[in-house]
């Protein structure tokens, strides 16, 4: 049974383990040059012995994909999250028009990665253009750690058969980089397409990474379409405004982290292919995909109204903005575009904007309902909107609400 | 009708591509027209062979923001719902179309370079008109050495299905060789003028080269660009591209040297000017060392196929760092400059790798910010000041 550890590089406790443990960052311990990573997560393995990890960016490639060959798949974006973000003195400098999504996992990604005795390697998608140039960067430092697979747009016939193609290529360079290192527990123990093990939280037993709504989805309230999101913050500001989330469409979402964890952990990489596009459909994706599955899910969810939280220098999430704003029109959806950033605060002229929103949701609910005559008597039951409001929750801190 | 006079007066090969890539431009926007909007880098002979103009959403956006249209497309581009942070390319010719500045696509055609956003773009323009988007995957080139024998296959039989549904989609019948042997013609003078450039023979001016392969791209494999091209080997034919001497004849030319990546900003020459005061000249272009090779017009698809997978900003940034420091050598350059163009996700991520290698090889670089549909006069104090400094520097 692999269990998780979790102790802190600067921790003296972590020289008190025994050598076995995660070699590469003992190593780099006992040199004092571990000093750029507050944090590592690793299964152990039944031996005791840490196992090697497999970072990965963008929710494009199953996890339990990189599990494969004995690797702890685990998202950059827990070392992001986990990490101060600031960028070493010596790190890369990218440009400022930088999607802060891409400037957070390669400073990640670098001063951890690049740490002398770190041998753990990545598996960066070239998603976008600035996530492939990510990749660019890293090969620099990184050398043959780093993989950067090609992941289409579509989903058709050939282009399943290119990403198998990329597949089979990964597998091989994670067989060779397997070689010689202990491979984690087989599928029993660690299955393959699991939730990902090295960051999982007990208490939600999903990986801490995932985002989901903080309180269960319901229909009459909004749907949320973003890239990737840090954390609720979003979604708890629109739950305070008395509004419910009705469903979240996120790259860092609670559905496509459980599309790219389910199915078998021994498919060939023809269908490993096929089950990866159908299930990271995102805003990169080529529209008519991404239209059938946005308009899927806005149709399970019935909500009222449609957010749209692109993070700024995004260039697919800016067209999926469109995509969003053009089917809220055709769904005759109240729309609101806002930009978030990674980690994705509510800053205030977000939470402005979100609250009359919102507002004017509840309003078309109230007062707007073009059922009830204006000059008849609402019954009883009819002047109460169906969304919740304070009244319901009396007890509940409405915290930072300008 | 003032482009074809300025043409035959000036007899240059610049003005004569110029106003025949208006005049085919203009030609798209008659009542039937079938106009393909496609990738800029899209070989443009598949749609010559069936006598159809590319529509290029970045050359039309540059040719219109230097018109009496830009108020226009400024105007839209404000209202539209694509945020400002997008490139400016993108989101003018979105914003033309939007005002009917420029016609609707019968076709999208996409290729995966240069960049996602022109993918997306395309892609929602083929969705909204109703029209059938279709685009080549060209794989990324080995950082080292020429483009695999399996990719150049993928990416040939790609090329040679579309151009056969091109021909099914417009009924009309091809006639690829001939415009492959148009196209030839076009790259046997641009290598010729080229390898002149490289050895030092000809001295020309970067900035207008980029504009002359740039607006070229259109005309690819049709008799007008091979025209254009071929003039260029007279002294006539390239009479205003040549550097301005300034003085400096019995010298060993204008210093410093410099070699221009990316793109360049369109209609604001300031930096240019900056250059040009210092005694300095940009001696070659990133951008134009494409189509140096002939292509066999008997069998033209894998030849397409290496050129598209071969461009000098495909591939991974170490690629492009090599090829770029094989040009500042190869052109004996001072300098580098990178033109950071606004909201490039693909070339603003290659700088820092770029920046290292060139410090490696001890080659200056300097980048400017800048957007290259700026207004004349547009770009910033800052942008002015570092390149005195930069220029200073290499004095």
């Amino acid at each position: 049974m692999s269990r998780v550890m979790h102790y802190p590089l600067r921790s003296c406790a972590a020289r008190a383990l025994p050598r076995t443990f995660c070699s590469s960052r003992v190593v780099a311990i006992d040199r004092g040059v571990a000093d750029t990573a507050s944090w590592h997560v690793g299964p152990l393995t039944p031996c005791g012995v840490m196992t090697a990890t497999c970072y990965h960016s963008c929710a494009l490639i199953r996890p339990g994909f990189l599990a494969r060959r004995g690797f702890a798949p685990r998202s950059l974006a827990a070392l992001a999250l986990a990490g101060d973000g600031r960028r070493h003195p010596d790190g890369i400098e990218t440009h400022p028009n930088t999607c802060p999504w891409v400037v957070q996992l390669l400073t990640a990604a670098e001063s951890t990665l690049t740490a002398p005795g770190c041998t753990d390697l990545i598996v960066a998608p070239a998603g976008c253009d600035a996530m492939r140039r990510m990749g660019d960067m890293l090969a620099v430092r990184l050398g043959d750690r780093i993989y950067r697979p090609w992941v289409p747009r579509t989903a058709d016939e050939a282009a399943i058969r290119r990403l198998a193609k990329e597949l089979e290529a990964l597998d091989a360079w994670l067989e060779r980089h397997a070689t010689g290192r202990t491979a984690a527990p087989p599928a029993a123990a660690n299955p393959a397409g699991k939730a990902d093990p090295a960051t999982t939280n007990p208490a939600t037993a999903r990986p801490d990474t995932v985002v989901s709504p903080p309180v269960e989805p319901r229909p009459g309230g909004v749907f949320v379409i973003a890239g990737p999101l840090s954390g609720v913050d979003l979604l708890r500001a629109i739950e305070d405004a008395g509004v419910p989330v009705s469903g979240l469409d996120s790259c860092t979402g609670v559905d496509r982290a459980a599309a790219l964890a389910a199915g078998d952990a021994r498919l060939t990489f023809d269908a490993e292919a096929r089950e990866m596009l159908a299930a990271a459909v995102c805003p990169r994706s080529a529209v008519t995909l991404r239209r059938e599955h946005l308009a899927s899910r806005i149709a399970d969810a019935h909500p009222a109204g449609l957010i749209h939280a692109r993070l700024p220098f995004c260039d697919p999430g800016a067209y999926d903005g469109v995509l969003a704003r053009s089917l809220a029109d055709e769904l005759e959806l109240p729309f609101l575009d806002i930009e978030v950033g990674y980690p994705s605060e509510v800053t205030g002229p977000v939470r402005v904007r979100l609250e009359a929103f919102l507002e004017r949701l509840t309003l078309d609910d109230d007062l707007l309902d073009d059922l009830v005559a204006f000059d008849d008597p609402l019954p009883q039951d009819l002047t109460r909107s169906p969304l919740p409001t304070d009244a319901d929750r009396p007890n509940e801190v409405r915290s930072g609400r300008s | 009708m003032r482009t074809q006079v300025r043409a035959l007066k000036s007899g240059t090969a610049r003005k004569y591509l110029e106003h025949h890539a208006l005049t085919a431009a203009l030609a798209l926007h008659e009542e039937g027209a079938f106009v393909p909007w496609v990738s800029y880098l899209f070989p443009s002979e598949l749609l010559a062979s069936y006598g159809l103009t590319p529509l290029i959403p970045e050359v039309a956006a540059t040719t219109l923001m230097g018109m009496d249209f830009r108020e226009e497309v400024e105007t839209a581009m404000n209202r539209s719902a694509l945020p400002r942070d997008l490139c400016s390319y993108h989101r003018a010719a979105r914003a033309a179309l939007d005002t009917r500045l420029l016609p609707a696509p019968s076709i999208c055609l996409g290729t995966t370079p240069l960049c996602t956003a022109k993918e997306c773009l395309l892609d929602q323009l083929a969705q909204e008109y109703h029209v059938p988007f279709i685009s080549i995957h060209v794989p990324l080139p080995p950082d080292e050495g020429p483009a695999r024998p399996d990719q150049v296959s993928d990416v040939a039989g790609q090329l040679g299905a579309l151009h056969e549904r091109i021909g099914e989609f417009t009924g009309r019948r091809p006639a690829l060789a001939e415009a492959m042997r148009n196209s030839s013609r076009a790259a046997r003078a641009w290598r010729s003028v080229d390898e002149g450039r490289m050895s030092g023979d000809l001295l020309l001016d970067g900035r207008h080269m980029f504009a002359f392969a740039f607006l070229g791209q259109m005309l690819w494999g049709t008799v007008a660009g091979a025209r254009g091209f071929e003039r260029l080997l007279t002294e006539r034919g390239r009479a205003d591209l040549v550097v301005p001497t300034n003085g400096s004849e019995g010298t060993s030319g204008p210093r410093p040297r410099l070699v221009w990546l990316h793109t360049v900003p369109h209609h604001d020459d300031s930096a240019f000017e900056t250059i040009r005061a210092h005694g300095g000249a940009v001696v070659f272009e990133e951008m134009g060392r494409t189509h140096l090779e002939e292509i066999d017009p008997a069998d033209p698809f894998p030849g397409l196929a290496r050129r598209l997978i071969e461009h000098p900003v495909w591939g991974s940034a170490t690629r492009r760092a090599r090829l770029v420091v094989e040009l500042a050598r190869g052109a004996r350059a001072d300098g580098v400059i990178h033109f950071n163009h606004w909201g490039c996700r693909q070339g603003l991520g290659t700088l820092p790798v770029l920046r290292s290698v060139l410090a490696r090889e001890g080659i200056p670089f300097l980048t400017i910010d800048g957007d290259a549909l700026d207004r004349p006069g547009g770009g910033s104090d800052t942008m002015t000041a570092r390149l005195e400094s930069f220029l200073e520097m290499l004095l």
